[in-house]
């Protein structure tokens, strides 16, 4: 069974989604603040195969939070870290979802 | 916020992540080799060139920054990577090949342009691959253990297999 961090602020929307995910067969975990999620990415074991972080709007920030993430994921591991995907309620500009990107995770914006 | 067709359109997002997961721990990394200077019809022929090797993630292709030694050392343990060999065995193996005596003879004639690999020089030219392999995982956004992709197996004695875990595409073209 994959193990999936859930980053998402909105909590009803992240119950649902985990709950989805959940009868797919997955190992869902929410996390409670953008740093527990760095806490859990921290581990020198990887706890998780799969980060998922979910935002209404997409702002420089959270490429920064992002960022935070996946330098969080790498710090300790040297086994195979997990895959990012990055969802976000509105479309951003090409730059930005180049440099999302090229940070290793997997863009998707909801229709 | 996100309606029900927005929540699939992530499901189906995870879905794909989870597909690749999976393609990764089955058959390792998709790397593309190149080989320049082919003669229709006959593809890995002797007087090919090893033009370059390129990690394939996510329907990119990222330049893996290997030197000619290294190029033949992959595309050798590309082409065996069912069987684990000694650092004896790549030797006698790429010496044997004509694919690598004769490596670009058909451009460059007599004037040689390939490598032997000693099997002295096995352990520091794998270090160094996995070192190439690192920075393009890396460059790529994969998070992979390179010792999983070159996987060295240990004998019953101190004598060391190597391997590569991957899956691979040859690609050719004329010049």
């Amino acid at each position: 069974m994959y193990r999936l961090l859930l980053i998402d602020q909105d909590s009803m929307h992240a119950e649902r989604l985990a709950t989805c995910l959940r009868e797919r067969g997955l190992g869902v975990l929410i996390a409670e603040s953008i740093e527990e999620a760095a806490r859990q990415l921290q581990q020198r074991l990887p706890s998780f195969e799969l980060v998922v972080v979910v935002t209404s709007g997409m702002t420089e920030q959270w490429l920064v939070t992002l960022r935070r993430l996946v330098e969080a994921s790498r710090q300790y591991s040297m086994c195979q870290g997990p895959l990012f995907l990055f969802a976000s309620h509105r479309k951003c500009s090409p730059n930005l979802r180049l440099r999302i990107e090229r940070l290793g995770a997997r863009y998707v914006r909801g229709r | 916020m996100f309606a029900e067709d927005e929540l699939m359109t992530i499901i189906d997002e995870v879905d794909v992540l989870v597909a690749e997961l999976r393609e990764l721990s089955a058959e390792g990394p998709h790397f593309r080799i190149l080989h320049r200077f082919h003669r229709p019809g006959s593809d890995c022929a002797a007087g090919e060139e090893v033009a370059g090797i390129y990690l394939i993630h996510r329907g990119r292709e990222f330049f893996v920054r290997l030197s000619l030694a290294l190029r033949l050392l992959f595309d050798y343990l590309a082409r065996h990577s069912r069987l684990p060999q000694s650092a004896a065995q790549i030797e006698a193996g790429i010496r044997a090949d004509r694919f690598y005596t004769q490596h670009t003879t058909i451009v460059m004639g007599k004037e040689k342009f390939t490598r032997s690999i000693p099997r002295s020089c096995v352990r520091v030219y794998i270090e160094r691959l996995r070192s190439a392999l690192e920075d393009v995982f890396s460059e790529a956004g994969l998070l992979i253990d390179v010792h999983a992709v070159v996987v060295a197996e240990e004998t019953v004695t101190n004598e060391v297999g190597y391997r590569l875990k991957a899956n691979y595409e040859w690609v050719h073209v004329d010049a």
